[in-house]
């Protein structure tokens, strides 16, 4: 095993993802503790910029520039980072459990004919030994797994499931760019648009009240008795993907990974059970309430209050309690 | 088009979860368990494109005995063929095991495209279908939320989903795999009674591991599962309010307005 680590970083409309400068601070860590190195690598065209502001907080940062590589698609990826991979020769590839690593990890594992794990909250070496944390059952149950050993493993990082993206600069500033001049004749996926989210009547990020509704919402009446309590208490209505699926509320009013993120004063969970993708989207909220009938929903690990019940019993009369106090 | 769906037998999550005396699994013996969501998305998408450009659907599962409704439900639904890769508790299987073993099943019969659903609802891991594809050398597509068949050409052109809202197309030559993500098409109903006319006249291929590899040849998995834990983070600080549905809202409103924040 080598004792390098390379993080494969993200970035969108210009600017270094969130999840980038989590994977750093968690490298860096991990780094310190078992004396490794961490390199990281930028994909594009034209940021060059952001590689050269990565490059202050890592070992060696790798700026891989090239035109096909402008809009992600996971074949020109790959050959970008094939030839990189075999040059630092990383025991430790990183990436974001983002839409990107979800795509990419597998194939680039596989590819490398090195063990995968996705979405890992928590890992550490023993010996030589990878050892992983991640959750089970949309967070329900937590599972300790040990890769088997090898000279390269490749994991997937969850967003946000560390808390930590403060980092101390390196003190070496190394910045190298590579231009593979990728030839795509020949290549089985052609990046053809990107779509930008839908602009509703309503910017839930705007609001200071947001109440969430999750699967527990299921029918039209519920919805009502929810935007009742909404109306109540100035907040708008968002929901969790499944309620967004079932066409009870519009595409805009997602909340979580593949929607939008709030950080409201006052965020109401009602019937969210608190998979991963909705709480990336809402833990940064100010005061986090959850209405949930299941005591172990994994809501409650990121709530400050809670009220164990039947949302259908509970919404109503928070809503008169609401009116009659004002 | 001949189109093969990959499925699997899932714990259904709100189910009350324990873990089993071993510490390293999930007790499923008083648990309820159905057709992986995803998978159920994947297998609407398989029956609707065949409906609009002809063809079949085989659905193919790898999966302990027990786990033979989800393939039932997969020809009561409308596919025409179903196969079973059969495991038995001495197998140690993990996500790698999966991909490989049903690749090398999937090789053996035509297609033009595989489909998955993005993840299962147990580990989450979204690791096999990207994995079956690279095994067998065609191009995939992650968390597709819409499939259009080009005319005369051997393409599609596919919608993914990506992070905060935002979406793009590509287009995918043919033979490729796509991992569906949960959407807009909504899987069909299958009535109790269909299912049970087809669980009992409805034939499935049975395969065992012992007829995908060879001689003396072994899949290993590469992930070793030490145990599974309750979820209790250290960092839990919630506060239970509890009481009749007036004690817990007084509660809360008591604390709200103290706070400042109502």
């Amino acid at each position: 095993m080598t004792n390098r680590i390379l993080v494969i970083g993200e970035h969108g409309n210009n600017v270094i993802r969130d999840v980038t400068w989590e994977m750093v601070a968690q490298m860096g860590q991990i780094a310190d503790k078992f004396d490794m190195d961490v390199q990281a690598t930028i994909l594009g065209h034209d940021c060059e910029e952001m590689g050269q502001t990565l490059s202050e907080y890592v070992e060696h940062l790798y700026y891989i520039s090239d035109v096909n590589l402008s809009n992600y698609t996971w074949e020109c990826y790959l050959h970008a980072l094939t030839p990189l991979i075999d040059k630092v020769d990383p025991s430790l590839i990183v990436l974001g459990h983002t839409a990107m690593g979800v795509d990419l990890g597998p194939r680039l594992a596989a590819t490398l004919d090195c063990s995968y794990l996705a979405d890992c909250i928590d890992f550490t070496f023993d010996g030589d030994d990878l050892v992983v944390t991640r959750e089970l059952f949309g967070g329900k149950l937590l599972s300790k797994l040990k890769v088997a050993r090898s000279n390269r493993y490749c994991i997937t990082m969850r967003p946000s499931g560390m808390g930590e993206t403060e980092t101390d600069k390196r003190s070496v500033n190394n910045f190298t760019e590579i231009t593979p001049a990728l030839d795509t004749e020949g290549f089985m996926t052609q990046f053809l648009d990107l779509l930008a989210p839908p602009e509703g009547d309503v910017d839930i990020t705007k609001a200071e009240i947001v109440i969430g509704v999750g699967r527990g919402v299921s029918d039209k009446d519920k919805v009502k008795v929810v935007q009742t309590l909404a109306d109540a208490v100035g907040g708008v209505m968002a929901a969790t993907r499944p309620v967004i699926d079932s066409g009870l509320l519009p595409k805009e009013r997602q909340v979580g990974q593949s929607g939008k993120t709030v950080k409201p004063k006052i965020y109401i969970a009602c019937g969210i059970s608190g998979s991963s993708q909705h709480i990336i989207g809402m833990k940064k909220s100010e005061t986090i309430v959850a209405i949930n009938s299941d005591p172990k929903a994994p809501i409650f690990n990121i709530a400050h209050f809670g009220i164990i019940g039947d949302l259908n019993e509970i919404v109503p009369v928070l809503t008169s309690g609401i009116q009659s106090r004002k | 088009m001949e189109i093969i769906v990959c499925v699997r037998q899932t714990a259904v999550v709100r189910e009350e979860l324990e873990v089993a005396s071993d510490g390293r699994s999930v007790d499923l013996s008083r648990v309820n368990q159905h057709l992986n969501e995803w998978d159920s998305y994947a297998l609407e998408e398989a029956l609707l494109l065949v409906q609009e450009n002809g063809g079949s659907v085989t659905v193919v599962s790898l999966g302990p005995e027990n786990a033979e409704p989800v393939l039932f439900h997969g020809l009561a639904a409308g596919a025409q063929d179903a196969l079973h890769i059969v495991s038995v508790v001495q197998d140690d299987i993990d996500n790698w095991v999966v991909a490989n073993m049903l690749s090398r099943e999937i090789k053996k019969h035509p297609f033009d495209l595989v489909l998955t659903g993005v993840q299962a609802e147990d580990d989450g891991c979204g690791e096999v279908g990207a994995t079956i594809a690279t095994l067998l050398g065609i191009p995939h597509a992650s968390m597709v939320v819409a499939v259009e068949c080009e005319e005369g050409q051997n393409t599609l052109k596919v919608e993914r989903e990506l992070d905060e809202g935002y979406h793009d197309v590509l287009r995918i030559s043919l033979p490729a795999l796509l991992t569906i993500q949960t959407g807009t098409r909504q899987p069909r109903y299958v009535s109790s009674m269909r299912l049970k006319r087809f669980k009992k006249k409805a034939k499935i291929t049975k395969i065992g591991f012992e007829d995908l590899v060879s001689v003396g040849e072994t899949v290993a998995p590469r992930t070793e599962l030490i145990h599974i834990d309750s979820y209790q983070p250290e960092t839990r600080n919630v506060e239970i309010l509890e009481g009749s549905p007036e004690q817990t809202v007084g509660q809360l409103l008591d604390r709200l307005y103290s706070k400042g924040v109502l």
